[in-house]
């Protein structure tokens, strides 16, 4: 037997107000896995590393954000502080396990980021708990916003808009800066970059730091919508390894769009028929490489 | 330790191989270490065989529970707490000579809350000797384990919601130390008297416990209380964005929405729920809320007035003697507080372990004659509460909770939450009938 709900939730019979509603859920829950799929992008886009320990980079984000939020009372200040200590383990990540192998075996790196998430996910547990704990919504974020047909959470609003700054900003940073030049000439010719008097290891650096800043930023906008919990991570990964897949391996573009158009997808998969609506995204992921191989803005050939 | 005497013992004989092996490597000439090494290697291969002699055996000396638990996975945290509850059991049956001067043994394997690695984890056990088996989390996992332990012969206790286990694919060797679905479903007709309101909107994860709890609900409780239950929406097991569910549920205008859900899945869709602002509206309560869920879930939720966390198959307050006596001795062995699944773990293995006591043996058959019907021991519950004869499931009673008045923080981060508003004295008044539970054993 079918539930009410699946077919009163057709599209057809959904009210304007409950429409838009769920368009802003996409959108949310888009912006969100934008946020996960933009650090892992970057570190495979300009470094070639598959980042298997970028969710427990986010989940150190989420508790960084939780303590300090706990101890200053400010989500704004946990805002701060969460990405630069992520950014700091990220870069001792980086400097200490992976540099001595980029020019080994690419299963080395897997193989190391794997291991990483491991011990990272044990560390937090006996820091912080095995149990997970209530994240609270800042105050003044914690009320609804009344837009004539429909009313929202004023805290998702708030995640889409600084999610969105977010994906700008490193965007223009990367594409419209000197700095930015040197790490994606960097990628494209290391040792020209290099000739040229450029410190390519340094460039290496910034941009994991980078990457993992940003898993740091979404972890603390995450906290008040999932909670913090140890297997957060490993939860959010995976659909983010999808949107980096869909959007294109290596394609900052891609990732954006790609993680826009799957939150709208599994949101509406779930307004026609919720059971579905978590598995929709690996069907999506195998029509598209079926379609275009490459995803949606992947290069012919990634190096 | 957290992991009890059975951890214990298991780290015990590692450090003495460590040892022997140590004082081989590092001087054979010493005689005396090598001798202490040989006679520590023969000792413990001795003691693999008796093992395996006693393993399947049954009539033998020694009694070994396989116990498989969720030791990771969402409800690893739940595993935890229950490995406790079937240790302090085992601890008690030695200390009171339950199962006669048998030694009792146990070892657990890891479900991950997964059927199919439940069955695994269960043929383990069962490759490794144990006579009986006794622990679970998810009603699918029962359902799954069930199935192996009536092919191969060993009594199994679990829990467990889903009408199923003790209903339509009920078996003979299968007792259910659990509530039921049926049995849980006090919450709904508490609310709807004791605050009001007609329409239901439920939100359920889409697995056998839920299922099994959305439709009596839907089909016999809420309209029974004069309810209408006007939507139901299955979300599926893991989901971590509530956004669609949570504002189809608020679109619905029900005076209450009503989570069938559990674990970190309950958390985050209650946590969202009240981030749409649903509590404004509706009366938001789930079915049952775990102890672990509630720290989840947080204070302010908590004790919101248009919260109510639901039904517990039982809470460590609970004034019973036996279940005092049960909480103070969990309390001190582990320094936390037991769940309620693990009152039901606790009593569900030392009843089985007497029942073993008195037939003199492991068999199926036997200790099946002797279970049902058999009043639980101890008396966690207080009601008389027995395995029934027909289903197998106990007649034990679900307690409808709300958060303790003034509730603080640090009441949360001691289990310390809950006051029970109401529970049935006569449990078998809120079970299905025989007949009505359609189950059939040979």
């Amino acid at each position: 037997m079918i539930p009410l709900s699946m077919v009163g939730g057709l599209p057809l019979q959904i009210s304007t107000g409950n429409l838009l509603t769920q368009l802003l859920n996409g959108i949310a829950l888009g912006m969100i896995l934008v946020l996960i799929a933009f650090g892992l992008s970057i570190i495979f886009g300009l470094m070639g590393v598959v980042n298997f320990a970028h969710g427990e980079f986010l989940l150190v984000g989420t508790y960084m954000a939780l303590t300090v939020f706990t101890m200053t009372g400010s989500f704004l200040a946990a805002l701060v502080v969460a990405p630069i200590v992520v950014a700091v383990l990220g870069a001792a990540v980086e400097r200490f396990t992976l540099r001595p192998i980029y020019d080994r075996d690419i299963l080395l790196q897997l193989l190391l980021t794997f291991g990483l998430a491991e011990i990272i996910r044990e560390l937090v547990m006996v820091i912080w708990g095995r149990t997970g704990t209530a994240f609270p919504t800042p105050s003044w974020a914690a009320r609804t916003l009344d837009f004539g047909l429909f009313t929202y959470p004023m805290y998702r609003i708030f995640v889409i808009i600084v999610g969105a700054v977010i994906v700008a900003a490193v965007y223009i940073f990367l594409t419209r800066t000197d700095t930015g030049l040197i790490i994606r000439g960097a990628t494209a010719d290391r040792e020209m970059v290099n000739a040229l008097g450029i410190d390519v290891e340094k460039t290496f650096l910034l941009v994991f730091a980078i990457g993992s800043a940003i898993a740091g930023i979404a972890g603390a906008l995450i906290g008040p919508l999932r909670s913090a919990y140890p297997t957060l991570g490993v939860d959010l990964i995976i659909p983010a390894f999808v949107v980096v897949v869909i959007g294109g391996l290596g394609s900052l573009r891609g990732s954006i769009l790609a993680g826009l158009l799957i939150g709208e997808l599994m949101v509406m998969t779930g307004v026609v028929y919720s059971p579905m609506s978590n598995v929709i995204i690996f069907v999506f992921m195998a029509l598209v490489l079926l379609v275009r191989p490459r995803g949606l803005f992947g290069r012919e050939v990634v190096e | 330790m957290p992991d009890g005497n059975n951890h214990g013992t298991n780290n015990g004989s590692a450090d003495s191989t460590r040892k022997g092996t140590t004082s081989l490597r590092e001087g054979v000439t010493d005689r005396r270490s090598l001798l202490q090494a040989a006679s520590v290697v023969g000792g413990l291969s001795l003691a693999g065989c008796i093992n395996n002699l006693g393993g399947g055996g049954g009539g033998g000396n020694s009694i070994k529970i396989g116990s498989p638990l969720p030791r990771s996975g969402p409800f690893a945290s739940y595993g935890r707490n229950f490995v406790n509850a079937i240790n302090l059991a085992v601890t008690h049956a030695r200390e009171e000579g339950d199962a006669g001067d048998r030694e009792i043994e146990v070892e657990f394997a890891d479900t991950e809350g997964d059927p199919d690695r439940g069955r695994q984890a269960a043929q383990e056990l069962i490759n490794n000797g144990a006579d009986v088996l006794s622990g679970n989390y998810s009603s699918a996992v029962a359902l799954s384990i069930g199935e192996l332990a009536q092919r191969r012969g060993l009594i199994y206790q679990c829990v467990g919601g889903s009408n199923a286990i003790t209903g339509s694919d009920c078996r003979p060797y299968v007792f259910n130390t659990g509530n039921s679905a049926v049995q849980q479903s006090v919450t709904m007709p508490y609310l709807l008297n004791e605050r009001g309101g007609e329409s239901v909107f439920i939100l359920y994860s889409d697995y056998a416990w839920a299922q099994s709890y959305m439709q009596w609900n839907r089909d016999n409780t809420v309209p029974n209380n004069g309810g209408e239950v006007v939507g139901t929406q299955a979300v599926p097991l893991g989901t971590n964005d509530w956004s669609q569910p949570v504002t189809n549920a608020r679109e619905s205008g029900a005076d209450h929405i009503h989570f069938a859900v559990t674990g970190t899945d309950l958390v985050r869709g209650v946590n969202q729920a009240f981030e749409f602002g649903l509590q404004e509206e509706s009366i938001v309560s789930a079915a049952a809320a775990t102890l672990s869920d509630v720290k989840a879930i947080g204070i302010d939720i908590m004790s919101n007035e248009n919260f109510y966390p639901g039904g517990t198959s039982w809470y460590w307050e609970h004034s019973a003697p036996a279940a005092q006596e049960f909480s103070a001795a969990y309390r001190d062995e582990y320094d936390t507080v037991p769940l309620n699944f693990s009152a039901s773990h606790y009593a569900g293995t030392r009843t089985l372990l007497r029942a073993i006591g008195e037939v003199g043996s492991t068999d199926p058959d036997d200790l099946r004659s002797e279970l049902e019907g058999k009043e639980l021991y101890p008396q966690l519950w207080g009601v008389g509460e027995k395995y029934r004869e027909c289903d197998h499931r106990t007649s034990i009673a679900t307690m409808i909770v709300q958060a303790k008045q003034g509730l603080s923080q640090q009441n949360i981060d001691n289990g310390d939450v809950y006051t029970i508003l109401d529970y049935p004295e006569d449990p078998e008044s809120v079970m299905r009938t025989c007949e009505e539970t359609g189950c059939q054993m040979d």
